[in-house]
């Protein structure tokens, strides 16, 4: 019963470096855009939720009709800005362009918002659903379907749209893309955007969970490179693959290795990994070169 | 005769200034203070300046030290590196011959060797890193308890304080302990487990994990497993409000949640967890101005003081702690009948104030020259808070309680 309540909290876990991940790898995929600045849009969008709720009563899942556009015009507005005049400069300059975004704004947080831990006191989040013995948490049982629901549409919103259509074009190839009439600039764009406009669902999602503070994101944004790295660069399915693979060692490393090792254990998988299989669990060879799937 | 008289009057500037002048004699006794007052310790680094403050305030108040008012200069430490750099201009530049500080364990680690190698007094009111005093060094004091007292009065307290209360003794009751694996939880739980040994005590679990991390649950499984009657906790804020939801989460209930004063007595914490944590969650840690008066004689006038000095009420309870220790150095030099830093080490050293002339009724006595810790305060320890109808009142000793109020067990 305790593996199996293990298995559980670790796929729920899974869940959320999931969420997390999606938005990450679609930039990742598409713009080619190591967006280290992905932790703090989090951060960003957990203050959103925070604030909707402590100011204007809004439960966060509902603040999500405020923080989703809120966070697609940040990511519209990054990409016009930030990665725009960068576009064909070397993938280093991208990244000190993003390192340098990440700290601007998590050193406006301290400023703004203070060092202070900020959370949501929800009798919901309390709650747990009993099922022979295993206790399942409502609020992560949201955010686990959320991200089903999330990586399933994004699918086919990539597989069936006009929109999603070019986008897959321009991870493929996009010199030929544009041959073809693609505007580049303004998918590039609209894909930062829903990439930022996802982390607002997480963010907002968790903040049940969870709690606020500057640096938050820095906690979860290296287990989202990992998820996205180890599920294959670009493909939603591969991040929530990854996302629970990583949740459900986690989770069993700590209870059956030690808590102060797991991140250890889940590494070493992702070396493993890596090592044996360079494009990801769901990527091909090569993917990164040939873009979304 | 005009250029005689400008002859005569230039030729008395000069003998002026050739022989040296007789000043008057100093009328104020200098001590340097190494507190963080800007940067991000400034908060608590501030509100532990205040209560040093205090001390010197009310000691001028009855006619200063050796018959002279005491004058701080303060030093500005945001960090380790700015701490040795202010201890040097202390000792080198204003001379003082003790600084007072310094609330966090780094600032204090970096600015106590420093003043050591100037052979100059640091007395250390509220750094809690066992190694400040662990080095040997000899002009190094710390009137407050040290790291991994707190993970020895957690024990203590669920021995002594729980274990009668819910029907168990020393042998029955299972207790966990549970810590960050960082500088601050290491020590500890180390104290915690270096007691359990001594007394013959087994911990149910004695489980680390990172505080950066994301989930606990698997950590919340393993204790679970082991059905602790209580839990010892060293977290800071984030992990400790992850913990205790997680707990609720996967059905962990235990009779008492102990913490040892890191993120589970701050308001934060509170604010997170709401209700749940009323009569769930205690404390070992500083008290502060809810002590009872009868226990701690003149604490209500400190708090008077404080309000009428600083215009505001105190925003922690690091001011009451660093009073207490100041009051002590006071006592040393006025024993010591000179600021000559050797003179002040000989005073300290056979210092044995006895707990009822202090305000937080522990005395003063440091471990001497041949001990491990040289110069830490052999008589200080914790109180314990609990979090009540949303406030953190003292219920441990009972003697020291705040008023009205008593440990509370749920059923």
């Amino acid at each position: 019963m305790i593996l199996l309540q293990i298995i559980v909290n670790g796929i729920l876990l899974g869940g959320i470096y999931a969420l997390i991940s999606i938005g990450l790898t679609l930039i990742f995929g598409v713009v080619r855009v190591i967006n280290f600045a992905h932790g703090e849009f989090l951060m960003l969008s957990m203050y959103v939720a925070y604030f909707s709720y402590s100011l204007l009563g809004l439960n966060p899942y509902v603040s999500l009709i405020i923080n989703v556009p809120l966070m697609f015009v940040l990511g519209v507005v990054t990409d016009q800005i930030i990665i725009r005049p960068l576009r064909n400069a070397p993938s280093y300059m991208q990244i000190f362009a993003t390192v340098g975004l990440s700290i601007v704004l998590l050193n406006s947080a301290l400023f703004f918002f203070t060092g202070d831990y900020q959370s949501i006191n929800m009798p919901f989040a309390k709650k747990t659903l009993l099922l022979g013995g295993i206790a399942i948490s409502y609020a992560r049982l949201v955010i686990f379907f959320s991200a089903l629901v999330v990586s399933v549409g994004l699918y086919l919103f990539l597989q069936k749209t006009d929109t999603g259509k070019q986008i897959r074009a321009i991870a493929q190839d996009r010199m030929a893309a544009q041959l073809m009439g693609i505007n580049l600039n303004r998918l590039y764009m609209v894909t930062f955007g829903i990439g930022s406009a996802l982390v607002a669902i997480a963010g907002g999602l968790i903040m049940p969970v969870y709690y606020v503070f500057p640096s938050v994101g820095v906690y979860f944004v290296l287990t989202a490179f990992v998820v996205v790295v180890l599920g294959g660069m670009g493909n939603m399915m591969g991040a929530l693959i990854g996302g629970i693979l990583i949740g459900v060692t986690d989770s069993l490393s700590g209870y059956y290795i030690d808590p102060s090792l797991k991140e250890v254990v889940y590494f070493i998988i992702f070396l493993i990994v890596l090592l044996v299989k360079p494009s990801g669990l769901m990527g091909m060879v090569g993917a990164e070169e040939m873009g979304m799937k | 005769m005009k250029r005689y008289l400008v002859f005569a009057a230039t030729v008395c500037f000069a003998i002026g200034f050739a022989f040296p002048h007789t000043l008057p004699a100093e009328d104020v006794i200098k001590i340097g203070t190494i507190f963080s007052r800007t940067g991000p310790l400034a908060n608590l680094g501030l509100e532990s300046w205040r209560g040093a403050e205090l001390a010197r305030l009310v000691q001028n108040e009855k006619g200063g030290l050796l018959g002279k008012k005491i004058e701080f200069v303060n030093g500005d430490a945001v960090d380790p590196t700015a701490a040795v750099g202010e201890t040097e201009r202390l000792c080198t530049v204003e001379k003082v011959p003790v600084i007072l500080g310094s609330f966090a364990s780094s600032i204090a680690f970096a600015a106590s060797a420093k003043a050591d190698q100037h052979k100059v007094v640091f007395w250390e009111l509220g750094a809690v890193g066992d190694k400040i005093t662990e080095r040997g060094l000899k002009y190094v004091f710390r009137t407050c308890p040290t790291g991994s007292d707190l993970g020895r009065e957690q024990l203590r307290f669920a021995l002594n304080g729980i274990a009668p209360k819910i029907g168990k003794t020393k042998d029955t009751i299972r207790i966990a302990s549970i810590y960050e694996d960082s500088a601050y939880g290491t020590p500890c739980a180390q104290g915690i487990r270096d007691l359990a040994k001594e007394m013959g005590v087994k911990l149910v679990a004695d489980e680390s994990y990172n505080h950066k991390t994301t989930d606990l649950s698997s950590l919340v499984m393993k204790v679970k497993a082991a059905a602790p009657d209580v839990i010892l906790e060293s977290s800071y804020e984030n992990d400790a409000i992850l913990f205790f939801r997680q707990a609720q989460e996967l059905g962990l209930d235990v009779k008492m949640f102990i913490g040892s004063g890191g993120g589970m007595n701050l308001p934060g914490y509170q604010k997170a967890l709401g209700n749940a944590i009323d009569n769930k969650v205690c404390n070992v840690g500083y008290p502060g101005y809810n002590l009872n008066p009868d226990y701690a004689k003149g604490i209500d006038k400190l708090a008077a003081l404080y309000v009428k000095t600083f215009q505001k009420d105190p925003t922690s309870v690091f001011s009451v702690i660093n009073y207490m220790g100041t009051m002590a150095l006071w006592d040393v030099i006025e024993r010591a009948g000179s600021t000559n830093p050797d003179a002040i080490v000989k005073a300290a050293r056979e210092t044995s104030i006895p707990g009822e002339a202090t305000l937080l009724g522990y005395g003063i006595k440091f471990a001497p020259p041949e001990s491990p810790n040289m110069g830490q305060n052999t008589l200080a320890h914790y109180f314990v808070t609990q979090w009540q109808d949303g406030n953190l009142y003292i219920v441990f000793p009972e003697a020291a309680s705040s008023k009205g109020k008593s440990l509370v067990i749920s059923k």
